[in-house]
């Protein structure tokens, strides 16, 4: 009897110790998986913030800037160009596509280039921006064309151009009449 | 008794020198300035942009003049060549012995009273000037002094303009007193001023 008794508690103890064997398993497993939860979870706050960053840059991956603009004076019927620098301060690339005026109904995209001695000019359907770069549009290469416009540009006349991207965004400005060069 | 000269050998070389240096220098003087050119050989009768006549190149005998090749429905390229031309003018001081001039290249277009408001857009003086004329006389002209023009477009825009373009040289020339030509250079380029007026002032003094 004794060593039976003996054998069931001996066999109660195993299986006691059996018992707290597995507890502290599952702890342990529980504490690794919540360890390992708690570090997934940090991980997709990160992302998060991440993520709430880009929302925050979202206004700052379009950027672009157009700096030091002028128009050549004209007379109403005659021919002008404008001029100005495109810098793209955002994260994405874009193309200028269009651009209007209430000056003319007709303004287009042109690039002036020699060729053996002889100027040429040709329409562009868009100009290309990569990010943090800048596009000059200047006498003798890229200018907008301003065909026969309906006013008198005169120096000092402020003109209002909207400027049309590949992205949708529009850019509105009023470009100064006046020759810097002379 | 014929006593011979004697020059000591240090005079006679810096005699030498001097005269070697002349010499150098009257020939590189007639180098820069050859004859590219003569205009005596034809006569063209043009009209400036207040419809007066013009005879090419008699009425300019005797004075300088710096001639520009444009058409007026140049957006670009053309008001370039017409800004170098004031600009050499106004760097040279406005001197009344050397005219300025714009010709056309493009004379259906460009009659006098479009030449005229275009010099009004400019705001250029009297010494300046923008010529036109029959189109075979103005073609005959540009073919003297090697100007090449040809139609790069013609189209009729979106609100019925009907407007063409130009493919064309870009010069501006100097000629001389005797109707002469002696300097050509690419006509837009923004360093050409300073050069021309550069020649022109050694050539007035």
């Amino acid at each position: 009897m004794n060593n039976q008794t003996f054998f069931i508690s001996s066999a109660s103890v195993r299986t006691k110790i059996h018992l707290l064997f597995m507890l502290c398993i599952s702890i342990i497993l529980t504490l690794i998986v919540g360890c390992n939860n708690k570090v997934d979870y940090s991980k997709s706050v990160f992302e998060k913030q991440d993520t709430l960053a880009d929302l925050s840059m979202a206004g700052k991956e379009w950027n672009i800037h157009v700096d030091g603009a002028w128009a050549r004076p004209t007379k109403a019927g005659m021919m002008s160009a404008a001029y100005f620098k495109l810098q793209n301060y955002g994260y994405v690339p874009d193309s200028l596509i269009r651009v209007s005026s209430d000056a003319s109904k007709d303004v287009q995209i042109h690039l002036s280039y020699i060729n053996d001695g002889i100027m040429m000019m040709e329409e562009q359907q868009f100009v290309s921006i990569q990010p943090n770069e800048q596009i000059s549009f200047a006498p003798g290469g890229y200018h907008i064309m301003i065909i026969q416009p309906t006013i008198d540009m005169n120096e000092g006349d402020s003109i209002s151009f909207l400027l049309y991207f590949n992205s949708g965004m529009i850019i509105e400005e009023d470009i100064h009449v006046g020759n810097p060069e002379l | 008794m014929n006593t011979p000269i004697k020059i000591p050998i240090k005079s006679s070389v810096i005699l030498w020198l001097v005269l070697l240096s002349l010499v150098f220098t009257q020939s590189a003087c007639m180098d820069d300035y050859k004859v590219i050119e003569d205009m005596n050989d034809t006569s063209f009768e043009l009209l400036n942009q207040d419809s007066i006549k013009v005879r090419f190149p008699e009425d300019f005998r005797g004075q300088y003049v710096v001639l520009g090749f444009v058409y007026t429905n140049c957006p670009d390229i053309c008001p370039l060549i017409t800004q170098n031309l004031i600009k050499i003018q106004k760097d040279l001081g406005y001197p009344d012995n050397v005219q300025f001039l714009g010709i056309s290249f493009d004379p259906k277009r460009d009659t006098p009273d479009v030449l005229h408001r275009y010099k009004e857009v400019f705001k250029v003086n009297e010494n300046v000037n923008f010529l036109t004329g029959e189109p075979i006389i103005v073609q005959n002209f540009m073919d003297s002094v090697r100007v090449r023009t040809q139609e790069s477009m013609r189209k009729i825009t979106e609100s019925g303009k009907e407007i063409y373009f130009l493919n064309h040289s870009d010069k501006i020339m100097v000629m001389n007193t005797k109707g002469e030509i002696i300097i050509e250079y690419g006509g837009s380029m923004p360093s050409i001023p300073s050069l021309i007026v550069q020649d022109l002032q050694s050539l007035i003094q």
